[in-house]
């Protein structure tokens, strides 16, 4: 028997495939999934209630999801693969630019103290500013970029040392 | 006559709609990352200016119009449309350019001409420095100033190279650091100090000038909703405004529009003060992004009437005929991540369904297929909603927000539908710090859609696999057992 295991906002789903049966965490549904075109234009509906989704394999195990306005994202695994691996979540005190730009004003210096989410640069790219946060609490260890600089995507900025 | 659009993305659609509809015929010029760009495609000729920073080329741009044969030069927003230099050489060319005339473009993007033009005008400014700075800044100068103030750069304008100093202590250094960053990002330190105004509304009043003093008035807008000083949320018109307030602003920018013959569109910008006292900030010469609500409210396209200037006709309309109706809002649709600090977004626009219906028009220039860079700024559309009241124009762009799909990368679409839905936007009390607090809420959890669509998930990635074994399937079905599920429930043996 199919079976899956779903993700969507941290939230688990165990979806069987029972012939033709559709189980949720082993309850029955009926539901039906009706494919509109060949790109990715689905019908979904229970009961009378129907909604119109778009599916987008982002990669073989995740699919964006449009709904209701909103956007998703499940993540479909065997459940063998969903206990084989777990995600690797943990966050480095590296801190690098997000996207190309100029350094508008540095605000860590080595050596001093940061919070997490604290802002300690601030890049600006066409008419765009952005804060540059601190992934993770910890001691200023390197900072990369001087005041005026221009810096490509993914250049050294901050170095946190967690303690 | 022939236009040539010096611009890109919704802006340069917007533009080659109105020359369509006069039967003028456009030019697009595009860069290297632009080559697939709809701007690029859908003008009846378009010429590749190269790398990405083209844009700002001037002779590439004169060179394009030449090549061409184009008579007239319209240059948008941003990139070249207040560099008075570039207005002077497409004139110089023999070129009509689409905008005032480069004496005022100059003008006007100095800070403090501008300041002192507006008050000569008898508009009221800012009290501040009234000049710039001296390289020395004379101690007694903290003690003379009321607190907090704003230290700006005379090359700025557009909220940029505005720098917040709250105590005489801290002056010196802010005033340092104003200067080192107008330096890096205008090449000019001067800078020049103005006093704060706290709660403020941001109002602003659309001319159009003929260019020999007559100046007609297009009725304001209300832009207070901005991050980081940049608009995201903009009306027309601004709500609870008194009659007397509403005719003072637009004689105000007569008035100096009239001083200064402007020529073609412009916007003077004021803010609004809690106690309904209005002070003069600078104008914009060019259209603005957010000119389609005035456009909604008056029924003028004013895009239209500025190229029928360009071309030497008379102003078509007087004041008398310009009324406004009913309620306009618009929200401008970025790539970015509301969820990550509001970073600018990349990537391949895998869906779009614009949305439609009875008063929503969107501006844009996405198609599916369209790879959103960062070599630009990171606006993708803009959905313009009207009604005859504005608990209408609201829930209109509320509804077209919720039609608006856009797949393949994040947008701030949620979040521009949690501050329309806000109390303090819903009465119209925002002020131009309101977003500085306004966090926004994860995703709403939709518990019940969301095992919905765990099912439809699941499903899809299953008939992805069913499919790659050799499993005969109706096109239209997901799967053969949806197929017999299906089946069975209209036979009733389910």
């Amino acid at each position: 028997m199919p079976r899956y295991v779903v993700s969507i906002n941290g939230q688990e789903y165990c979806i069987s495939l029972d012939g033709d049966q559709v189980l949720i965490d082993g309850q029955p549904v009926d539901v039906e999934l009706l494919q509109l075109n060949d790109s990715g234009l689905y019908s979904l509906s229970r009961d009378q209630e129907t909604f119109e989704l778009h599916l987008h394999n982002q990669d073989p195990e995740t699919l964006e999801v449009l709904a209701g306005g909103q956007r998703f994202f499940a993540r479909v695994e065997t459940p063998q693969r969903h206990l084989r691996k777990r995600p690797n979540t943990e966050q480095t005190g590296l801190v690098t630019a997000p996207m190309p730009g100029l350094v508008i004003e540095v605000l860590a210096e080595p050596g001093e103290m940061v919070e997490a989410g604290q802002c300690v640069l601030v890049l600006e790219s066409m008419k765009m500013q952005m804060q540059i946060r601190a992934p993770i609490a910890g001691r200023v260890t390197d900072v990369g970029a001087r005041f005026g600089q221009q810096v490509d995507k993914g250049a050294m900025l901050v170095r946190i040392e967690e303690l | 006559m022939k236009v040539l659009i010096a611009n890109r993305n919704e802006i340069a659609l917007r533009i080659q709609r109105a020359c369509r509809e006069l039967g003028l015929s456009t030019v697009a010029v595009y860069t290297e990352p632009d080559r697939s760009a709809a701007h690029a495609r859908l003008a009846d000729q378009a010429v590749n200016l190269g790398p990405k920073q083209a844009y700002l080329d001037i002779d590439a741009i004169l060179d394009a119009a030449r090549q061409t044969g184009a008579d007239a030069i319209h240059p948008g927003y941003g990139f070249l449309a207040e560099n008075a230099e570039f207005a002077r050489a497409v004139e110089h060319a023999g070129l009509v350019f689409v905008g005032p005339r480069p004496e005022t473009i100059a003008l006007l993007g100095d800070k403090l001409s501008s300041k002192q033009a507006a008050r000569e005008a008898g508009v009221p400014v800012l009290p501040g420095s009234d000049g710039p700075l001296p390289l020395d800044v004379p101690v007694e100068l903290a003690q003379k100033i009321v607190f907090p103030v704003l230290v700006k750069a005379t090359a700025g304008g557009g909220g940029r190279g505005i720098r917040l100093a709250t105590s005489p202590e801290e002056l010196f250094d802010v005033i340092a650091a104003a200067r080192k960053e107008a330096k890096a990002a205008f090449g000019d330190d001067t800078v020049y100090l103005e006093s704060l105004v706290q709660e403020a509304r941001h109002i602003e009043v659309q001319i159009l000038g003929d260019g020999e003093g007559k100046v007609l008035c297009f009725g304001e807008r209300e832009c207070s909703i901005q991050r980081r000083r940049q608009k995201l949320i903009e009306e027309a018109p601004a709500p609870r405004l008194s009659r007397k307030l509403r005719r003072d602003l637009c004689e105000a920018a007569v008035r100096l529009g009239s001083r200064l013959k402007y020529r073609s569109l412009g916007t003077v910008e004021f803010l609004l003060d809690a106690n309904g006292k209005y002070h003069f900030i600078e104008v914009n010469p060019r259209i603005q992004v957010e000119h389609p609500v005035t456009e909604m409210v008056t029924g003028v396209d004013l895009v239209k009437e500025q190229l029928l200037l360009a071309m030497g006709k008379p102003l078509r309309m007087c004041q008398r005929d310009i009324r406004t109706q009913g309620v306009a809002i618009e929200a401008r649709v970025l790539a970015e991540d509301s969820e990550q600090g509001f970073l600018p977004a990349t990537g391949e626009i895998i869906y779009l369904k614009e949305p439609g219906g009875p008063g929503v028009r969107v501006d844009s220039a996405l198609y599916q297929g369209l790879n959103i860079g960062m070599d630009y700024d990171s606006l993708l559309a803009k959905v313009i909603a009207n009604g005859k009241d504005r608990r209408t124009a609201i829930q209109r762009l509320e509804r077209a927000l919720n039609e608006f799909q856009i797949g393949g990368l994040p947008t701030d679409l949620d979040f521009l539908k949690q501050i329309i839905e806000s109390k303090p936007f819903r009465k119209g009390e925002v002020t131009t710090t309101y977003l500085d607090s306004f966090a926004p809420r994860p995703p709403e959890r939709k518990e019940d859609l969301q095992r919905l669509l765990a099912l439809a998930a699941a499903l899809y990635i299953h008939s992805q696999r069913a499919v790659s074994q050799p499993i005969p399937q109706d096109r239209k079905l997901a799967t053969r057992w949806m197929y017999t599920a299906w089946r069975e429930q209209m036979t009733g043996a389910w």
